[in-house]
């Protein structure tokens, strides 16, 4: 196990750096990152001073190996726009991304693991129907359209919730929605097929034949079975849903590191995008990782080699 | 006189599927007395275990369906009970060992409160003595250091000895009724003679009636008192284990023990009986032996012949038997 | 008495019965096609290819006298039109052959390099395994959105650009779920007998065990369509993708949004465009799932 755990770690270091090789590469797709950088009114010698400040004019493989070394301490630069270190700026906005998130998990999760499990147990019955019918409009229904109707609905319409910004429950209420749907779809198929994978085993059968009533042998016999795939699954999915909250925060104007990634952008601060997809690389890197161990340990072949 | 624990009686058990309805049990009858061993003897396929699940009421659904017979147990029929009354029946009254013992046990609750959990559902007993009543039980089947075993996970322990766990299940209770779906297929040949010897002396010990399910002769020559012999969803031949090695009269039964290899007899080739079993979707008209039959006959493949028969305690369903011996209802 | 032999009325009678039952078996498969899905999928494809022809209105003529018309109200603009007077179904149907080129182009050559890349992987193992299997970790370790977005604004936003950074972005999905198809069909009987005949490598590759992950392939790429279609939308929707004034869905969403509290036509229409597609793409593929179970592998 400790072998298998130690492989890993190595081919996550790996992923790491070849991520951090593919942002340091995303600024410099179309040439000379500057002029991505740079306002069209500015004059030749603030390109050169900008050029010096940025390090441009260094061999490429001193640039990245400023990069790199930094970004393992934490420099990630100063931002352009912000008159601050990139990192600041984005711990600046992560928090509020991450109550987004948790909302927009809690939700997924609520409502995903109950209908899965509902739809497992009477396969074919109504509620399987309408719990698939509900995996697939979550799945089908594009993030930015279930938003716009939501404000539609809610705040145009009915006037009950507020249409963008941060403030109190009621702001946080429309965008974990959004977020979470897709999401609280999936977690919905996931669930029924790996509550159906279990009833299918042997010792569900010797449970039935040992007399245990019907919700046991669901919640307690196949549930604890099934719970191992569903929550590694649920725990990838909220990266997953942390990378992804571009749009929600775009359209809510909810002040998180998805608008931060499209205000950096649009206003040319490179910097701080490059900050933003590299940590968020990470986490993603990091978290699968951590499943992966988590897997191995619970798993008894894995554990005892 | 002994006494008749079960009496199956016309059991009919189809599966409807998109594919057309399939006649897994088609007409079983057979009895047991208390105390007593018989064997379910036939091919994959033949219907066995789809017997014995429905015996339990635990046929798969939504496709499958008991659509006739009547299971009389303990002078009740079991398919008029309610679904809770036929759980509190489950794993008290009537019990079931599976095949494979590696699936058999859920592996994330621990030894112990796996054997526990049928005496807390089934018997009112304070919490210590469900504890002690579970080191008892694993004591019976020979579980060295129960004490040890019982909070250790399936995933720890051998193929024999989790076999015997389940084993333990299924005798926890006390149960008047066991029966065994081929328990010693999926275990390695010396562990097999270890285990049915176990079973025979907790069942002469607790006087549990047993059925044996297999296809293995040898093991019903070893544990069985009477043997029924099954072929596409129907009993073909029962008889007492002695009657029936000696004289086996039904062309299926007497092809089934020449496909045997004897140590005293030499070939050049081993007998197999030629052909397929039926497809059990297709309607069978006549006997559904007779395309494989050695012995078939123009009538066999216009009707079924009724049971006759040999002498006391052993019947078969065979026109070969048909005119001596009468026929019987 | 001895007869070893079926007689011929019994064997006519099981040949009647298996070609009763061949007839059953098609009109059973038939009525089990998913309708829904290929009617909503075939008027697509029918308007991505034909609508420049027979659209009402063209899809990028402004008139700004008709502009702000509800739907349903005139004979002219049946699904309203927008802010600057242009037909809203016109410009739907446009939409449809913008969502249709990008998907199909996208899910054609990001499902051709992730299948290569799993067939490699997978087959030669060793060294091509590792080097693939972390370039695929990496690559799905990015945050799709984000990435596509920096990408489409250092390469410029239009069509071919969105049809390459959805492309970079989307290949990984496909190398590894086919890659673990390719590792178990490498250990199947078929591979090695064709090994010991003497078969080369490639040509295995090619021959043997492609053929065998198409069915995986095709739901797949079903599937990927629909979330391609989504991407695609999504960009546009954040100003990086299609430029105006074509008439992607995307694009559409986010202009209707500036006027969604007196214009709501604005932004469904192009809303239930896409979801309807999407939603075709997801019931097709789960069908062909379904269908193409390797339990009864065929296709």
């Amino acid at each position: 196990m400790q072998k298998y755990i130690l492989k890993r770690i190595v081919q996550a270091i790996i992923c790491l750096i070849l991520v951090s090789i593919i942002v340091f590469m995303l600024s410099r797709l179309s040439g000379d990152p500057l002029t991505l950088m740079m306002p069209p009114e500015a004059t030749e010698e603030d390109w050169d001073l900008m050029r010096r400040q940025l390090g441009l004019d260094q061999p490429i493989y001193n640039q990245y190996w400023k990069f790199i070394s930094g970004a393992v301490q934490g420099d990630f630069g100063q931002s352009i726009r912000w008159e601050k270190e990139c990192l600041a700026v984005f711990l600046d906005y992560f928090p509020n991304t991450l109550l987004l998130g948790a909302a927009a998990m809690a939700f997924s999760l609520i409502i995903g693991i109950p209908f899965g499990i509902l739809s497992a147990y009477k396969v074919g019955k109504w509620y399987d129907n309408f719990a698939k019918l509900f995996a697939l409009m979550g799945q089908s229904f594009p993030v930015f359209w279930v938003g716009i109707m939501l404000i539609l609905i809610f705040a145009v319409q009915l006037g009950v919730l507020p249409t963008s910004g941060m403030g109190g429950v009621q702001h946080l209420i429309m965008p974990a929605f959004t977020l979470g749907w897709y999401f609280a779809a999936a977690q919905t198929r996931l669930t029924r097929s790996a509550m159906l994978d279990v009833l299918d085993r042997e010792y569900i059968k010797m449970a039935r034949i040992k007399g245990v009533p019907e919700w046991s042998v669901i919640l307690k016999h196949a549930f604890k079975n099934a719970m191992l795939p569903v929550v590694t699954m649920a725990a990838l999915n909220f990266v997953v849903l942390l990378n992804g909250t571009v749009i929600t925060e775009t359209i809510f104007a909810w002040p998180g590191v998805g608008r931060l990634v499209v205000q950096a952008i649009f206003s040319r601060d490179y910097p701080v995008v490059q900050t933003c997809v590299f940590i968020a690389s990470g986490l993603f890197i990091f978290t699968n990782l951590l499943v992966d161990v988590l897997y191995a340990y619970l798993d008894p072949r894995i554990r005892f080699q | 006189m002994a006494k008749t624990i079960l009496e199956v009686k016309d059991l009919q058990t189809y599966f409807f599927t998109r594919r057309g309805v399939v006649r897994a049990v088609d007409g079983v009858s057979f009895s047991l007395n208390e105390g007593e061993t018989i064997g379910l003897v036939g091919e994959s396929g033949c219907g066995k275990t789809i017997t014995s699940l429905s015996i339990l009421r635990l046929v798969p659904q939504p496709a499958g369906r008991i659509q006739g017979g009547q299971i009389i147990f303990e002078g009740e029929d079991l398919l008029q009970k309610s679904e809770a009354e036929m759980r509190q029946i489950r794993g008290a009254k009537i019990s079931m060992i599976l095949q494979d013992p590696m699936t058999s046990l859920n592996p994330v609750f621990t030894i112990g409160e796996q054997v526990a959990e049928p005496i807390r559902l089934h018997q009112k007993l304070r919490k210590i003595l469900v504890w002690d009543k579970v080191r008892e039980i694993l004591g019976l089947v020979k579980i060295p250091s129960p004490e040890v075993r019982m909070r250790e996970h399936p995933h720890q322990m051998s193929g024999g000895m989790r076999q015997r766990i389940v084993g333990a299940i299924a005798l926890s209770c006390q149960p008047r009724l066991l029966i065994a779906d081929e328990p010693t297929t999926a275990l390695d040949v010396t562990i097999q003679a270890q285990f049915l010897k176990l079973i025979n002396e907790i069942q002469r010990e607790l006087n549990v009636s047993m059925i044996m399910i297999t296809h293995d002769f040898g093991i019903v020559a070893r544990v069985c008192d009477r043997v029924a012999v099954m072929y596409a969803g129907r009993i073909v031949e029962t008889a007492g284990i002695r009657e029936l090695f000696n004289h086996p009269h039904h062309p299926y039964t007497k092809a089934l023990m020449d496909s045997l290899p004897k140590v005293e007899k030499k070939v050049d080739r081993l007998y197999s009986i030629e052909g397929q079993p039926p497809d059990l979707r297709d309607i069978i008209t006549g006997c559904a032996f007779a395309p494989r039959c050695p012995r078939v006959m123009d009538i066999c493949r216009r009707q079924y012949p009724p049971q006759s028969t040999v002498e006391e305690g052993h019947h078969l369903s065979c026109w070969l038997m048909a005119g001596q011996g009468g026929a019987n209802g | 008495m001895t007869e070893t032999q079926n007689s011929p009325a019994v064997q006519t009678k099981g040949r009647q019965n298996r070609s009763t039952a061949r007839k059953r078996n098609i009109v059973v498969r038939l009525r089990h096609l998913p309708v829904f899905s290929l009617i909503i999928l075939a008027a697509v494809i029918f308007v991505g290819v034909f609508g420049p022809y027979f659209a009402p209105h063209d899809p990028v003529e402004s008139n700004l006298m008709d502009a702000y018309t509800p739907p349903f109200e005139s004979r002219e603009y049946i699904l309203g039109t927008d802010h600057m007077g242009r037909d809203v179904l016109s410009r739907i149907m446009g939409g449809a052959r913008i969502s249709l080129i990008v998907g199909l182009t996208v899910v054609f050559i990001a499902g051709a390099i992730g299948t290569l890349f799993a067939l490699v992987s997978g087959f030669f193992g060793g060294w091509w395994d590792t080097l693939i299997m972390r370039l695929t970790d990496t690559f799905l370790s990015l945050p799709y959105l984000m990435v596509a977005i920096v990408m489409a604004a250092v390469l410029g936003a239009n069509v071919r650009n969105i049809i390459i950074v959805l492309c970079v972005i989307g290949w990984a999905g496909y190398a590894r779920v086919l890659r673990s198809e390719v590792l178990q069909l490498k250990e199947a009987d078929f591979v090695r007998l064709a090994v010991t005949a003497g078969c080369s490598r490639t040509k295995i590759m090619f021959k043997h065990i492609f053929p065998n992950i198409i069915n995986t392939l095709v739901v797949l790429a079903t599937l990927q369509l629909g979330v391609t279609i989504i991407a695609e939308a999504s960009l546009s929707f954040l100003g990086m993708g299609v430029p105006p004034p074509n008439p992607s869905w995307g694009l559409m969403l986010a202009q209707g949004r500036d006027y969604i509290t007196y214009a709501w036509w604005l932004c469904v229409w192009p809303g239930v465009a896409i979801m309807l597609t999407v939603l075709a793409c997801n019931l097709l593929g789960d069908w062909l799932r379904v269908r193409l179970d390797p339990k009864f592998r065929q296709i």
